[in-house]
């Protein structure tokens, strides 16, 4: 009886305890840009001393990410998992609240550094994830970037010769003659020759 | 289960450091062994699941490898064993990451000898560079050297996320992403029937240690 009892007492208990944040579906809505995240500067709110208001459609929505992506209730989670392991970005823009959550190294420290162990939320304000896009995955128009003709043009390349080193490692072969046959292409060749003629490894600014 | 060439976490902590994978061979140009590596990183389980149309189980089964690509004494390139190590309870949570020890430990070499040339890993999903690998690379910069000299001229190093277009098992390697933190320049490679392509992203310009904007213009040296 008494073993009834306690197991009993234990259903209850946990039953008490306050249950996990339901699940809030995530939406695909591909019609949401995201904004730039990290092109400014911002202050951290938390500093020793300091006096913050959050707006709570603001709370809430970091709140929604945070549990998306690390969802609470885990047993001893890791350091690196655990939500206040991270640092929140948030800007508002209209009805929607973007949060972006990425790892604060500095709080579990260690030697690892982890790839791609963020993620990005757009939160309507009555609380929907419109969209989530984690580290990684794609996003048209990631980047932000204007579009221009450099931008967009893709020329032939040796893989992993980065623009500024197309000199050295992209050097079109030199030309040939009957009478000058060249069987080389000149420093840092170990693979195939680039086509001359279309891949501009000059030109200043 | 283990997967060949991929060293799991240990059951407690991290690796700190990643043998060579010897049977990767030796290579004279940093080009041929990253088309090579490309293959290899694809080739492992559910290294790209862009073929997986349920989202979640997607989400699920993706893995992260990474690796070191690297010049040494020899004077030539060399790729150290994958791992795939994270932190062990990610299946819990929505992160999907490969956490790179900052060393090769390579017995057939001095440690000191040792240049890290390329910081390899994939994109499951095929996606861009992330900031967390932006900022890794800076910090492995910052530890190693950020340009190494070799017989044949200076490397810079990189940070490469490999990607396929069509997934499944040993997927197609169609290009990656790639981030200079030298030259700050930001390209995406795609390769078609063994041709090489580059596109220039931009140039990332840092406002503070994790701020930074992207300029779609590029500087080309003389």
């Amino acid at each position: 009886m008494r073993k009834m009892s306690l197991a009993l007492a234990l259903l209850l208990v946990s039953c008490l305890r306050a249950p996990s944040p339901p699940t809030v579906p995530v939406e695909d809505d591909r019609t949401v840009v995201f904004p730039q995240f990290f092109d400014r500067a911002v202050g951290p709110v938390g500093m020793e001393g300091e006096l913050y208001e959050v707006d709570g459609v603001m709370l809430r929505a970091v709140m929604i990410a945070a549990n998306d992506f690390l969802p609470p209730g885990a047993k001893n989670p890791s350091c690196p998992n655990r939500q206040e392991a991270q640092s929140y970005r948030v800007i508002r823009q209209g009805n929607i609240i973007f949060v972006y959550v990425y790892e604060n190294e500095a709080y579990c420290g260690g030697s690892s550094l982890a790839l791609d162990s963020g993620a990005k939320y757009a939160i309507s304000t009555d609380g929907r994830i419109l969209r989530r896009v984690l580290d990684g995955h794609p996003d048209e128009g990631a980047w932000g970037v204007e579009a221009t003709d450099a931008g967009s043009r893709k020329v032939p390349s040796r893989p992993g010769v980065t623009p500024a080193y197309d000199s050295i490692w992209n050097k079109p072969p030199r030309a040939t003659t009957q009478e000058t046959q060249d069987g080389g292409v000149g420093a840092g060749d170990g693979g195939s020759a680039v086509p001359a003629a279309q891949v501009d490894g000059g030109g200043g600014p | 289960m283990p997967i060949k060439d991929v060293i799991a976490k240990p059951s407690h902590g991290f690796l700190e450091s990643l043998p060579p994978m010897e049977d990767f061979g030796r290579f004279e140009s940093f080009t041929d062994a990253l088309d090579k590596a490309c293959d290899v990183i694809l080739s492992k389980p559910h290294a790209s699941v862009v073929d997986i149309r349920d989202p979640e189980l997607a989400l699920r089964v993706a893995d992260e490898y990474c690796a070191w690509l690297y010049y040494a004494s020899d004077e030539k390139y060399h790729m150290s064993m994958l791992t795939n190590q994270s932190d062990g309870d990610e299946a819990l949570t929505r992160k999907k990451t490969c956490r790179l020890p900052a060393f090769v430990d390579d017995p057939r070499f001095p440690s000191w000898s040792i240049k890290y040339v390329f910081a390899l890993h994939n994109h499951p999903f095929g996606g861009p560079l992330s900031l967390a690998d932006l900022k890794r690379i800076i910090a492995f910069a910052n530890t190693h050297e950020w340009v190494v000299d070799t017989k044949d001229g200076k490397v810079p190093l990189a940070m490469v996320a490999f990607f396929s277009n069509t997934g499944s098992e040993n997927a197609r390697c169609d290009g990656f992403y790639q981030y200079t933190p030298e030259t700050r320049e930001l390209v995406k490679f795609t390769q078609t029937q063994g041709e090489w392509f580059r596109e220039d992203i931009g140039r990332v310009t840092w406002v503070d240690e994790k701020s930074y904007k992207l300029n779609g213009k590029l500087y080309r040296s003389k």
